[in-house]
């Protein structure tokens, strides 16, 4: 197990690596001047030279990375010019948002998809099957601000029930902040939810036609104890890993779904520093978007593998 | 030694060709026939637009932001255009992105899981370059290559393609290494068939079953990236429709007109729709034989 | 045996089973019936598609969609199993019935503890936990598996195949059931190892007096373990009787030719070869890393030598075997020999030729000197090519001229025993023998000198087996071909090889003509493999 850790160790380092080049990279590829672009409107000469100055671009690339990189590891994030405040505050007001929006859709992912991929898992009448199928093939082609639009539609502006637009901190009020919170975690997690459910739902078929699976219903199993205590534990890697890979894919719907419900988190940030071309924020956003993209695959492998005597004891 | 009576040996089926065969068959359930038809009525709309409506996307009227009726099924947005007309217009940007972003991420995909395949060492950093690249959700990547080329159909092509990499190239890597295990393949080899031959005759064709799966699944991937992109206003700029970025103008309005969005929108959920039952039936299909 | 004295526990009587497609319904299982009496063992014996399996999981009331009981009784004692409810047949289930299956690697959980999958089927049927862990020991020790304590906790995979099929048949005894069905319960396993789980079940069935029904497609299991033996064929029963009776005296043609094709170990064995010329293919003292090329970053793994310095000649027209068990090496030696993997040592010599470095030019000269035949004749076609296809590109790469190929491809598949037309065919549409002799037809086309054939009728039903070999003797006697046939199977070896060489752990342990290893083996390996291979005669019962 421990050994199966330090393994996967270099390959995430490169990876982290690579991706950090890339970050940097990237906004120094956009066309025009970026000392100008930061320097504000109508700035004169100096006061782009100043800036260029201050923000090193005259320096080597190569030192310009690495004393970006080296801030990193000193927690270090440095200046965004634009909005003229360190980039680790700027992340730490907007940290908030983000995280329960994407911890509560999370939840909803794995619990909806749980739920859908062993009801379709389980031996189902003609009818339900159908029904079922219909239900998850519809959300897979739905994608989070569709359900978003259709929640606004049907919660915010129909019923009147739920806020749509706006955010209140659990923190400084929880029922509150939970009604704000509730309708975009759902949009953002139902699509996601029916991939899970799908690729469980497969799997767990897959499981079925196993000779394990009639072994204990030679033994005299019922219905739910074959389910419960043979098909699902065997069928559970497939939608483990892509619960590690969701999770990456959540925060990126949280940049659209924070848009549409107009909260202001991390994602809000992003599209704002795209927008301004604000550069140190974009590739310090950038590689915390990678960190934790690969960081949650990571999880959810050592979950797998920790469910899994076969890799367990023998790595 | 199963000693399940054998039901494929008894059918007579009429194309022979086995390649054909499968396919045909994903095309002849309930899912299949849905999925296509409804893809073939959005494309038929999408190449109909401009003779449906010759005056193009962009013609304004005094009567903006009402509802659907009869002269404007979608309702009209804020500066009185038709919405049906956009989201004809709109789709028929959504439907090139796709038809260009998708294959061209299959080709080259397919390309480099090839190489991979062929190579240990090109193998293995090929596995890096295209783990770098899942670690960018598509959403974030997007938004990197637009902060480069600018907004635009050719950055959402990019963005896409690049996007989809990781997909098709473990995907085709894993399928011709495994096929390369095959006996048939082993059987090619000590016969003497040259290395290319082997690759092109056999491992190929044989491979190309789970690429043209994962395919039709990431063209509903690449309708929620142009869509997500435009609707944050990364995508395709105004006046020009895309179906995301008419959600983008719906948003604007969606208090004071709550309509706007449900023609745009239900066209793309038609879109991905399609193309969503298209996969399943093909997986099926693909997977029985 | 003596003639039964107690009621029978299990009576079968016109069980139908159907299986309903879009084109037809199929009766897999048509009008079967047969008494089960404790202490005996009853076979039914039967080629694929027979009907055996369905009708044991008939029995069990678990036959997989879209499969249907039809029709019969099933009484075990006085109840009819087809009149319980679900609830009551899931007590029957692993109470009074149990059953034990082919592939134990597949029919135990990989991710639950051996202990635990005994302690369920006990605790299913109201077991308090306690005692049930004391029964799963005592279990574990009666089925032979050492340090009972120490196999309770541990997973399948740390175990091999034998010890697997044995944990499996504890999990069938636990609860003490009247009735154990066997389906197929050594075909996944090695000789030497189905030797040991045959005895383990003669010992239970005196120990415990409990009922077998035992499923095989095997005649010489079915000559050791059954007293009594149905024979199917098509879903039917073609001849029952006392095994000694019908494997001696069968009456109906089917059983009759079954058993003429059922190669035996009392056989006359074939003419004494002699040598005419130099060997077509040497191999001396070759060795084979099946590790070499595994590298990772941090280390290289250890060298591994599946061919371990082995010496084996074959001359035009003579057949070598190569015998030995799961894992001794063999298809690495064959596929060595062929180029797909490297060697570490050692020389081989194609046509006098040494081609050990398998330069291009050195390939091109195996390619024309030794072909290759496939244990799989389902994996070894290409799907998405047609029989013709498949041949003609055999026929291509040995530079034949394109005027002639579409004119050899028929004369191929004439020699092959099939018919031209069928060159237009994709491999779906052919039988598992049909598409052996396009395999073999294909291995022909650049007119090799030396066949590998690698169990070439391991996959094969034994009608289907004893026809392949025919072939392959008729070939060996037109063409002058040398063949190294590779298999598992003593009775086979027997009766196609003039020389035998017998592989145990990347090594030859021993090797002389076929009557020298038959009649007098002298290594302890080859003695034991053939006193655990089963004999066709009731008398010479172990």
């Amino acid at each position: 197990m421990i050994r199966y850790l330090l393994g996967r160790i270099p390959s995430i380092l490169l990876v982290i690596f690579l991706a950090s080049i890339v970050a940097f990279i990237l906004p120094r590829l956009a066309p025009g001047d970026p000392a100008v672009v930061m320097a504000g409107p109508d700035p004169t000469p100096e006061q782009v030279e100043a800036v260029r100055e201050a923000a090193g671009f005259n320096r080597p690339l190569i030192e310009q990375y690495l004393s970006w990189v080296l801030g990193l590891f000193r927690g270090d994030l440095g200046v965004s010019f634009i909005l003229n405040r360190p980039i680790g505050e700027l992340i730490l007001s907007r940290v908030e948002s983000t995280l329960q929006l994407a911890g509560l859709a999370a939840v909803f992912m794995i619990l909806l998809g749980f739920a859908l991929g062993i009801l379709g898992g389980s031996r189902l009448r003609r009818g339900s099957r159908l029904a079922l199928d219909m239900f998850n093939t519809a959300m897979l082609a739905t994608p989070p601000f569709l359900v978003a639009l259709v929640l606004i539609l049907v919660f915010g502006i129909w019923l009147r029930i739920l806020p749509v637009s706006g955010e209140v901190g659990l923190s400084e009020n929880f029922g509150l902040g939970l009604q704000y919170l509730l309708l975009p975690a759902a949009a953002l997690a139902l699509t996601q939810a029916a991939v899970v459910g799908r690729l469980l739902q497969t799997s767990m078929l897959t499981t079925r036609g196993e000779e394990f699976i009639d072994l204990a219903v030679a033994k005299g199993a019922s219905p739910a104890r074959v389910t419960f205590r043979h098909v699902l534990p065997a069928s559970l890697d497939a939608a483990i890993v892509s619960i590690g890979l969701r999770i990456g894919e959540l925060l990126s719907g949280a940049i659209i779904i924070e848009a549409i419900f107009a909260r202001n988190g991390l994602g809000q940030l992003a599209v704002q520093a795209v927008n301004n071309r604000d550069y140190f924020l974009i590739q310090t956003l950038v590689i915390g978007a990678v960190v934790i993209a690969v960081l949650s695959q990571l999880i959810s492998e050592v979950v797998m593998a920790s469910l899994d005597p076969r890799i367990r004891l023998e790595s | 030694m199963a000693d399940t009576p054998s039901f494929a040996a008894n059918r007579r089926p009429r194309v022979k060709n086995p390649v054909l065969r499968r396919y045909l068959t994903a095309f002849r359930t309930a899912r299949g026939i849905a999925g296509s038809v409804i893809l073939l009525v959005l494309v038929a709309l999408a190449l109909l637009a401009p003779v449906l409506y010759p005056g193009g996307y962009d013609v304004q009227s005094a009567e903006s932001l009402r509802g659907p009726s009869l002269a404007h099924p979608f309702g009209t947005d804020q500066l009185g255009r038709d919405l049906l007309t956009r989201s004809l217009f709109g789709l028929r940007i959504d439907l090139t992105i796709v038809a260009v972003a998708v294959p061209l991420g299959m080709v080259v995909g397919t390309t480099l899981g090839l190489i991979g395949a062929l190579s240990r060492v090109a193998g293995t950093v090929l596995q890096r370059v295209l783990d770098v690249i899942i670690g960018f959700p598509g959403i974030v990547l997007g938004m990197c290559i637009i902060l480069i080329m600018g907004p635009g159909w050719s950055a959402l092509v990019i963005a896409i393609t690049v996007s989809s990499l990781p997909t098709f190239g473990r995907l085709s890597r894993a399928a011709m290494l495994s096929q390369a295990q095959r006996e048939y393949v082993m059987a090619a080899r000590t016969l003497g068939v040259s290395r290319v031959t082997i690759i092109t005759r056999h491992i190929l064709p044989n491979a190309i079953d789970p690429i043209l799966v994962a395919g039709a699944v990431f063209v509903v991937h690449a309708i929620f990236i142009e869509a997500g992109l435009s609707i944050i206003g990364l995508g395709i700029q105004p006046p020009e429709p895309s179906l995301g970025s008419l959600l983008n103008q719906g948003m604007r309005y969606i208090t004071q007109a709550p309509t706007y969005v449900l023609g745009p929108t239900v066209v793309l959920f038609l879109l991905a729709l399609s193309f969503s039952l298209i996969s399943d039936s093909l997986n099926k299909a693909v997977n029985r034989a | 045996m003596t003639a039964p004295t107690h009621a029978p526990v299990l009576q079968v009587d016109a069980l139908v089973t159907t299986f309903t497609t879009p084109d037809e319904v199929v009766r897999a299982v048509d009008d079967v019936s047969f008494v089960l009496y404790p202490g005996r063992i009853l076979g039914i014996v039967g080629e694929s598609g027979s009907g055996k399996s369905v009708t044991a999981r008939s029995i069990m009331r678990m036959v997989h969609a879209p499969g249907r009981v039809e029709s019969g009784c099933i009484m075990l004692g006085d109840r009819d199993l087809r009149n319980l409810d679900e609830r009551a047949m899931r007590s029957v289930r692993g109470r009074d019935v149990a059953m034990i299956f082919q592939d134990p690697q597949a029919a135990l959980n990989p991710v639950i503890k051996i202990g635990d999958q005994i302690i369920e089927s006990l605790q299913i049927h109201g077991m308090g936990a306690k005692k049930a862990k004391a029964r799963a020991l005592e279990l574990l020790s009666q089925v032979g598996i050492p340090n009972p304590e120490e196999a309770f906790e541990r997973y399948q995979h740390q175990y091999s195949g034998g010890m697997r099929q044995r944990v499996v048949i504890a999990i069938a005894l636990a609860n003490n059931p009247s009735v154990l069905i066997a389906d197929e319960p050594t075909t996944a396993l090695d000789v030497t190892i189905q030797a040991q789980i045959l005895e383990l079940l003669r010992k239970l069935r005196t120990d415990l007096g409990i009922a077998i029904l035992l499923i095989t497609h095997d005649m010489g299991v079915v000559a050791e373990m059954c007293d009594d033996v149905l024979v199917m064929y098509k879903g039917k029963v073609v001849e029952r009787g006392p095994t000694a009776k019908v494997l001696a005296a069968p009456e109906h043609e089917y059983t009759i030719s079954l058993m003429n094709a059922v190669p035996r170990m009392d056989s006359p064995l074939r003419a004494p070869f002699e040598p005419s010329g130099p060997p077509a293919l040497e191999v001396s003292d070759l060795r084979t890393d099946v590790n070499a090329g595994q590298r990772s970053v941090f280390r290289r793994k250890a060298p591994f030598y599946a061919v371990d310095g082995v010496s084996i000649a074959v001359h035009p027209g003579e057949t070598v075997a190569l015998v030995g068990e799961s894992g001794c090496g063999k298809s690495t030696l064959s596929r060595t020999i062929v180029g797909i993997y490297g060697s570490a040592g050692g020389t081989i010599r194609v046509g006098g030729r040494d081609v050990t470095a398998m330069t291009p030019a050195d390939r091109r000269h195996v390619t024309r000197g030794v072909q290759y035949v496939f244990q799989d004749p389902y994996s070894s076609l290409n799907p998405r090519r047609t029989a013709g296809q498949s041949i003609e590109e055999a026929l291509r790469v040995a530079g034949t001229p394109a005027s002639k190929i579409r004119e050899r491809s028929i004369e191929l598949m004439r020699t092959v025993g099939l018919p031209a037309e069928h060159l237009d065919r994709y491999p779906y549409a052919f039988s598992g023998g049909q598409r052996q002799r396009i395999g073999i037809a294909r291995a022909l086309a650049g007119k090799a000198k030396v066949l590998v054939l690698d169990e070439p009728v391991s996959a094969l039903d034994v009608s289907i087996q004893a026809e392949i070999l025919d072939l392959l003797m008729r070939l060996q006697a037109e063409h002058g071909l040398g063949y190294l046939f590779i298999s598992h199977d003593l009775a086979v070896v027997r009766e196609i090889s003039h020389r035998v060489a017998v592989m145990y752990k990347g090594k030859i342990v021993e090797q002389g003509t076929t009557q020298e290893i038959f009649e007098a083996a002298r290594d302890p390996y080859t003695q034991r493999l053939l006193a655990s291979t089963p004999k066709l005669d009731v008398e010479d019962r172990p």
